[in-house]
């Protein structure tokens, strides 16, 4: 194959290629163009290059989704414990009016039948809807 | 039984390829390669200057490998603006890479192994919006009467037949795979070597030697009328 006319025909064809050239003075100014673009700042490498890791994109695109997953399961996780708590609150026997009026403040409450030794104020999407308030309506029944 | 033939035929031909191979190398007009001591020493110093932020060194280096590197876009995508953009793009990534670069390699294949990761990337994503933009031909290609005598072999009148023949040439190249061209170009018109070829395309010599083969008969077939 190496040897056979119709290879060396190809070989010579390519041949032609050799000889077609960019414009003239075109890589004289090359260099000057690639120095230029990267004190412009386009040669910095990101934080995570300068860690040391070289990501791919689907590797990125990964780390992403892994990422957002954990925030999503974390803002689920906080809001069932803050249900939990404040259904406590809600059927807790010693609801009296100071800890109704502490809620009402904003303040944090501990009931006494609570195992939570922290309370909570709800998630933070809870503080930024409402105020930073938690006022459950069975609250109010049971105080009655 | 007729794959078995098939591959039994590439193995025959593959070596007698790789017989002819050295005495056709030797006679082959290639473009300057780089140097194994001397310059290879030098690229050390300048890759650590510029590691250092002496721009001038980097400069050196884009200067030394600027005219292969963007041969090589070049033929891949027969488009100059193309090849412009990826070209500086090599070198801007590679300046950016500078520190992850361990030595392992030169740094002219490694800085080739960036131009072919861009490239195909490039043309991955381009898929088949195919549009020429070719260089012109240099008219150096006088001093090299094999290459006049074939062409004008094919037809009496030159100048429109080399404008013709680098139009169909080079759409030949574009339908061959993005793997393919890139071995014919690297080794047809680049005039690396096989073993060159594989360490930047990372992959083994009988592979590069088979997809060699493949891609030129390929052309023989796109460009049938012109090989007659």
């Amino acid at each position: 194959m190496g040897s056979s006319p119709d290879n060396d025909a190809v070989e010579k064809l390519l041949r032609l290629k050799r000889y077609e050239q960019p414009p003239p003075r075109y890589f004289s100014e090359f260099s000057g163009r690639v120095i230029s673009r990267i004190e412009r700042g386009e040669g910095r490498s990101s934080w995570w290059e300068r860690l040391g890791f070289d990501l791919r994109p689907a590797l990125a695109a990964g780390a992403g989704m892994v990422a957002c997953g954990l925030i999503v399961y974390g803002v689920a996780t906080t809001d069932g414990e803050a249900v939990g708590a404040t259904s406590v609150m809600a059927f807790s026997p010693d609801s009296s009016a100071e800890s109704k009026s502490l809620l009402a403040n904003g303040e944090q409450t501990v009931s006494a039948n609570s195992t939570n030794p922290v309370g909570t104020y709800g998630t933070p999407i809870d503080r930024t809807v409402f105020g930073g308030r938690i006022v459950p309506a069975q609250f109010q029944l049971g105080s009655q | 039984m007729v794959n078995t033939m098939k591959s039994f035929a590439i193995t025959k031909a593959t070596k007698l390829e790789a017989e002819t191979e050295q005495a056709q190398e030797q006679q082959r007009p290639v473009p300057p390669a780089p140097k194994e001591d001397a310059e290879a020493q030098s690229d050390v110093d300048l890759v650590k200057a510029a590691r250092n932020g002496d721009m001038r060194a980097y400069d050196q280096l884009v200067q030394r490998y600027q005219e292969r590197i963007y041969a090589t876009v070049y033929h891949m995508t027969s488009n100059h603006e193309d090849a412009n953009d990826l070209a500086q793009e090599t070198f801007i990534k590679a300046y950016s890479a500078l520190k992850s670069f361990k030595g392992d390699s030169s740094f002219y294949t490694w800085v080739y192994r960036i131009a072919v990761n861009k490239t195909i990337n490039f043309l991955k994503q381009r898929k088949n919006k195919v549009s020429l933009s070719l260089n012109d031909v240099d008219f150096n290609i006088e001093n090299d009467p094999e290459l006049v005598a074939f062409v004008s072999d094919k037809t009496p009148r030159r100048d429109i037949a080399l404008a013709e023949l680098q139009e169909k040439l080079n759409g030949a190249m574009q339908k061959l795979s993005e793997v393919h061209r890139m071995v014919v170009t690297l080794h047809d018109v680049q005039g690396l070597s096989h073993e060159e070829i594989a360490d930047i395309m990372d992959c083994n010599v009988g592979t590069v030697r088979s997809r060699l083969f493949y891609a030129r008969q390929q052309l023989q077939a796109y460009l049938s009328d012109y090989l007659k």
